[in-house]
Order: C-alpha cells, then structure tokens, then sequence
C-alpha cells in the first residue's frame, strides 16, 4: 500500500515531527511505502511531488492548521481517499489511525 | 556543532521530582525559572502564549508527557525546559490524559537558528521512544537527565 501524508500544527515544533515519526513508524511496522511531507517551523520539508499524491493509495492529512499546496489533494478528496485528522491522534493512536486509512482503500477500490 | 544545538536544554530548566498536580503550577513554575535564567523577557506574555496554544489543543500527547510550547518575541533563544512530578496528574479538565513529565518550548517569534529547532523536533521524535521515557521518568539526578537529554543527536 502506498501512504502519504502530511503533518503541521500551529506552533510547528513538536507535534508536527512526533505526527511524522508516529505515522512513519507505524507503516514501516505494516511494509507500506509511506512520505510525510511535514509543514512546520523550518518550512516545508520532504514535500510531495503531485505525481506521488496521484501513485498513493489513501491520503492522510495530520492537520490542524491550513496547509500549502492544499489542491494537490483535490482529487483524491473528491475520490474519498482523504483521512483528515488532528496531528495529535497520530501521535497518540497510530494504530487506529492507520487501521482507518486501511479501511478508506478498502472501500474506495 | 552538536553543543550549540543541545544548547536548548539548560541545567537551571530541569525541574525533578516536584509536588505539583496542577498545570497552571507547573507552567508557572518553568515560566518562572525560563524569567530568572533569562531565556524570555516578560513572563506574563510569554505565559499567555503557552496557554493559548494549550487551549487550541491541549498539548498532552500521551506516555504522560505533555509539551506545552509558546511561541513569542519575548522568548530570546529557543529553550526546553522540563519537569518531573513525583505524582501523575490530569493534565486538562475534560480530558483523560495524565501527566507526569512535562516539557516547556519556547520559540522566539523570528526563526533565525533552525538548527536549535531541528533538535526541539528531534527530542520530540525521542519522546515517542519507549526506553527513553522511561529513563526519563526514573531517573532523579539532575546531572543525569542534562546529560540524556543533550544527548539527541540532530541530524541535518
């Protein structure tokens, strides 16, 4: 399966990194191929090229603040293929939240 | 390189093994050491940014760890400060979370040293390590703790 992601909170120093670390964790942990494209206080780091967001199968955006860039993920919303949560469920329930994205691509195939 | 960057953690703003049980003690307690060390230039506004963004989403993020963090002109230099209490507590009314290890961030308004954020963010990734929280929960020598927690490594 094939993930991105993208993590950014307001103050942009922590829980933006520990959403990324929990979420990359979790995949390795599942064989997925997963990038997380972090949004935070040193800017936009590892970012996904559109190509990449149109390959994956489930986008998850660890959010809670607005993101740049934000129509390279119109079509996949469109498509229902979009997880929206608060960057703090990541980090504090990886499991469920990846158990979640599982069940968009199951059900959006 | 590696000092400059760990510079962030300063003996002074670790508190161990305190009788707190109340967030509103413990952020006043770091806030008040970060004004006495001379890391923030005015301790109510800086305060008052920290409880904003706690009320935004509360900054408890589970293994009783919170991080509350404030971003501010008046923070002169980035900085952690953290703090043990020898009890767990509820961190927000409303909320389950209990907390027993506490992390203070500031960050100044202007990002001019990403290098001292890279290792706010990478003891941030730490604290998702099972063993490192524990160590950190158990260990009372303050010398010990400076030392665990300068020892991230940031990576460019």
């Amino acid at each position: 399966m094939k993930i991105v992601a993208v993590t950014a909170c307001p103050t942009g120093v922590a829980h933006t990194y520990m959403a990324q670390e929990a979420i990359e964790k979790e995949c390795k942990k599942r064989g997925y191929d997963i990038q997380v494209e972090t949004q935070g206080s040193m800017g936009i780091e590892n970012e996904l090229e559109q190509e990449t967001v149109d390959k994956a199968d489930v986008v998850i955006l660890a959010v809670a603040i607005g993101i740049e860039g934000e129509e390279r993920f119109d079509e996949k919303t469109d498509e229902g293929k979009v997880l929206q949560i608060d960057p703090s469920d990541a980090i504090k329930h990886p499991v469920e939240v990846l158990d979640n994205a599982e069940k968009i691509v199951e059900t959006t195939e | 390189m590696n000092d400059r960057a760990s510079d962030v953690i300063k003996k002074d703003m670790i508190l161990l093994q305190t009788k707190f049980q109340m967030k509103d003690e413990v952020l006043h307690a770091l806030v008040q050491k970060a004004g006495e060390v001379g890391l923030i230039s005015d301790e109510t506004l800086f305060l008052n940014a920290v409880l904003n963004r706690e009320a935004e989403v509360p900054t408890a993020i589970g293994y009783q760890i919170a991080i509350p963090h404030g971003k501010s002109e008046v923070v002169k230099t980035p900085f952690i400060g953290f703090l043990q209490t020898e009890e767990e507590f509820i961190w927000t009314k409303g909320h389950e979370e209990q907390v027993k290890l506490v992390f203070l961030i500031g960050i100044p308004a202007e990002n001019e040293n990403n290098i001292h954020l890279k290792f706010i963010s990478q003891l941030s990734k730490k604290l998702l390590d099972e063993e490192f929280r524990n160590q950190l929960i158990e260990e009372k020598n303050q010398e010990k703790v400076f030392k665990l927690l300068r020892s991230i490594n940031v990576v460019s």
